[in-house]
């Protein structure tokens, strides 16, 4: 059997323009109806760049292919708007391709932010406890790893207050503790390192590195350098919606610098 | 050492799972009843939330499960009962519209939280997988227990006013499990539906009250007259409200090809409501 953990085969994601986080309702529904049957182009004035095709349709990501093997660490590098989140999200099942294949082995723990699913009456227990189900994990296993999981955070105290008395601070830590205990076997960590306490951010970093000897295979999408270069054996840039480099984390980050718009 | 063997562990779970495949959404999204069932400590873990959180800051507390309906029972006690003079035969008015309040209110309560329990859940929605059904099934889970209070009250009133049970009772689970497909079934249809058009949450409340008159509620069955029959027994919820009275009451048996178009109705909208939701899903994080 081939390996590998993740494979991504010829992806491509397209939004409607001005169909995005906009919400709907049954008169816009009847307007662009009427408006698609007269011919007339939707937003004609919001066409600006080349990811936009002749019927408005913005793809955000197009022709996407790599292949991660399992244990790998690899970084996603790309600017704002390259298609890094949206990637992220088809590998995390949260929205689907418009194109392409992928296929993914073993259990997906995805991290697009920290604390998702958290409520902010419940107190420190029960978000943990809720998600850790929300991560597809058993009670069980959740009430094993609680003393480790506020250990990490360092929310111990706190643990009966309803989150929303802790500061965005320990709720980004609370989150990030939680995602790391899940024992992952694909962990998709979404802007790891912008964590403002850089105690903690190097705690993360240790963390990490132990999931990576303990055979997980991580995908981390940062915006800073140097985690990339400590953990990654490998980085993937993405420009415009295209996949434009795979290689060492060194280079990647040569041509990411490079590819500054 | 003690690493290398948690390499080889987790490697060879990985050799072991099953391959997860992402494709493009099709027409007709499968349906996997077995990772449901993997996620029923979360549906459990939603409704446990969303129960302990609809209380925070109220005095009463849950005692509001319990108002609601008896509060509307002794509305149409005076109104209908006593004013309009209708005849419910050897049961009581309170008892009689009672018993059909208590799957009306789940039904209503189930429709009305259905337009926003995608809405509501926006944040899981649009940052991790779980298979989306479970949030229908979250809002019809708390209507269940809701349901379960109100019914605990209409045995204390059964015992006051002094009502025998008969072996009727034992098909009240039946019943309930109707009322509970007929509000996932409408359920399903509205979560999807006011995702994207946020009309539905407007018009339910308004096409709710309509319907509590076209449900025997208020009023015994044998005053619709003859010739509405047909178009009546469309409304799925005759049959879970006339068959509850059966069971509960000792009324007389609903009529079977009544009954009959009830449960095929129930399942058509069920089952469509299903695949409707399930083509729509894709379309929720894109949307909201």
């Amino acid at each position: 059997m081939e390996d590998f953990a993740i494979r991504v085969e010829g992806i491509s994601k397209q939004f409607h323009i001005g169909g995005l986080n906009t919400s709907r309702s049954l008169r816009s529904f009847l307007e662009n109806l009427t408006r698609h049957s007269i011919g007339a182009v939707r937003h004609p004035d919001r066409v600006y760049n080349e990811q936009v095709d002749k019927t408005g349709h913005f793809w955000a990501l197009r022709n996407i292919s790599f292949t991660i093997q399992p244990g790998e660490v690899v970084g996603l590098l790309g600017h704002n708007g390259a298609g890094k989140s949206v990637l992220l999200k088809i590998l995390s099942r949260v929205t689907l391709p418009t194109e392409g294949h992928a296929m993914i082995r073993g259990r997906v723990n995805s991290m697009l932010e920290a604390g998702v699913g958290f409520h902010p009456e419940l107190t420190g227990r029960e978000n943990i406890l809720l998600s850790g189900a929300i991560q597809r994990r058993k009670w069980p296993y959740i009430k094993r790893m609680l003393d480790e999981i506020t250990a990490f955070s360092g929310v111990e105290t706190f643990l009966e207050t309803p989150i929303k008395r802790y500061s965005s601070g320990m709720r980004i830590r609370l989150g990030f503790a939680i995602a790391f205990h899940m024992e992952p076997q694909i962990l998709i960590v979404d802007e790891a390192f912008t964590v403002e306490d850089s105690e903690f951010g190097a705690r993360c970093q240790t963390k990490i590195q132990e999931m990576a000897r303990n055979g997980s295979t991580i995908l981390i999408v940062s915006h800073n350098p140097a985690p990339i270069r400590e953990m990654c054996s490998r980085a993937l840039l993405l420009d415009h919606g295209h996949l434009v480099f795979d290689g060492a984390p060194d280079a990647t980050l040569v041509e990411y610098q490079t590819h500054a718009r | 050492m003690m690493q290398s063997q948690g390499n080889h562990d987790i490697k060879d779970q990985m050799q072991r799972q099953a391959i997860t495949h992402i494709r493009p959404a099709a027409r007709l999204m499968p349906i996997h009843l077995g990772e449901l069932w993997e996620y029923s400590d979360l549906l459990l873990l939603l409704i446990w939330r969303d129960m302990k959180v609809r209380y925070k800051q109220t005095i009463i507390g849950a005692v509001w499960a319990i108002l609601q309906p008896l509060l509307m029972m002794g509305v149409l006690s005076v109104v209908i009962g006593w004013f309009s003079g209708i005849k419910t035969g050897n049961i009581p008015y309170p008892v009689f519209t009672y018993s059909a309040l208590v799957p009306w209110n789940f039904f209503t309560n189930v429709l009305v939280q259905s337009n926003y329990t995608i809405l509501n859940n926006s944040g899981l929605v649009t940052r991790v997988y779980f298979p989306r059904l479970i949030l229908p099934m979250v809002t019809a889970g708390i209507g269940l227990v809701d349901l379960a209070i109100a019914l605990l009250i209409l045995f204390v009133l059964i015992a006051l006013y002094g009502i025998t049970l008969t072996w009727t009772i034992l098909l009240l689970p039946v019943f309930i499990l109707m009322a509970l497909l007929t509000a996932l079934g409408f359920g399903l249809w509205l979560s999807a539906l006011n995702v994207e058009f946020r009309d539905f949450g407007q018009i339910v409340p308004f096409i709710v009250q309509v319907w509590f008159f076209a449900t025997p509620i208020a009023y015994p069955m044998s005053l619709v007259p003859d010739a509405l029959r047909g178009i009546y027994s469309l409304n799925p919820m005759v049959g879970v409200v006339e068959g509850m009275r059966w069971a509960l009451l000792g009324n007389a048996p609903p009529a079977m090809d009544q009954m009959l178009i009830s449960v095929v109705i129930v399942f058509v909208v069920l089952i469509g409501g299903i695949f409707f939701f399930r083509y729509k899903e894709v379309l929720f994080v894109d949307v909201i």
